[in-house]
């Protein structure tokens, strides 16, 4: 499925910052995860295995596009997606990091419809 | 974050008390010249079953313990992470589920340096849980 067209669709507020190193800034981050995520959850119309498995990756990979085209200068990226069927369930996710408090941070959205829950991951670390 | 089976999510950023070992052993970490310097997968993947038996064990879902064992899983992780003394930082993501039929997907991509960077995932579980652990290393 192509979604480069929900790529094209956001909206950032916040590009008259230069090139030149900016932190890694959560809210920014976080907004652009709540545009791309709903866009991309909405059009599933319930949970499916396969399409899930697939659904998962990608938006991984779209996820990952998205940050990229954020221009934060030597900032490697880890995305992780966590995809689930509404049961009557319950999960626990916890993360702990060890590194550097003055340049890395994370950005994490939670979005959820009656048929499927999303819990997405952003974490930006700085490379000297 | 917890997500709770009625829909509703809070999120706890609160920090749990800290480990002094954990910034004792990073401040002594010295920087090693290339040889010892790579993301070894099956020393963390040791490192992750050994921690996900000893703290769950055998047990069954409890709404009331699952909090504290993912921080102590995530904890205890990455204080044997520091120990191995790699120039590395240490991502640590760990998921616990109940066991009544739902499905779940997780998927994760990342923008690093192949050579250098790596990570590992494990998937336990027992009779009455599903328990994944993520380790995400990069290089400094």
């Amino acid at each position: 499925m192509n979604y480069s067209n929900a790529i094209s669709n956001l909206n950032f507020s916040s590009n008259i910052h230069s090139k030149s190193s900016r932190s890694f800034n959560t809210n920014e981050v976080k907004q652009m995860l709540e545009q791309l995520i709903q866009q991309i959850i909405d059009k599933q119309n319930e949970y499916d295995c396969d399409k899930c498995t697939q659904l998962s990756k990608d938006l991984s990979q779209i996820i990952k596009d998205a940050m990229k085209s954020l221009n934060y200068e030597q900032y490697k990226y880890v995305i992780q997606v966590v995809l689930g069927q509404c049961q009557d369930d319950n999960l626990m996710m916890t993360c702990r990091c060890l590194w550097d408090i003055e340049t890395d941070n994370y950005a994490s959205y939670v979005y959820s419809n009656t048929k499927i829950f999303c819990a997405v991951t952003v974490f930006g670390l700085f490379y000297y | 974050m917890n997500l709770l089976s009625n829909g509703t999510t809070t999120d706890d950023c609160a920090l749990l008390p800290r480990d002094p070992m954990l910034l004792t052993s990073f401040r002594s970490m010295e920087v090693i010249s290339g040889e010892d310097s790579s993301f070894v997968i099956d020393e963390v993947s040791n490192i992750i079953k050994d921690t996900i038996e000893r703290i769950i064990g055998g047990n069954s879902y409890q709404h009331n313990k699952v909090n504290r064992w993912t921080a102590d899983i995530v904890d205890h992780v990455l204080t044997e992470l520091t120990k191995l003394g790699k120039p590395f930082k240490y991502i640590v993501q760990a998921v616990i589920m109940q066991k009544n039929g739902a499905g779940l997907h997780t998927a994760s991509s990342c923008y690093w340096d192949n050579t250098t960077d790596g990570s590992c995932t494990v998937r336990w579980e027992n009779k009455h849980l599903y328990a994944i652990v993520s380790v995400f290393g990069l290089s400094i």
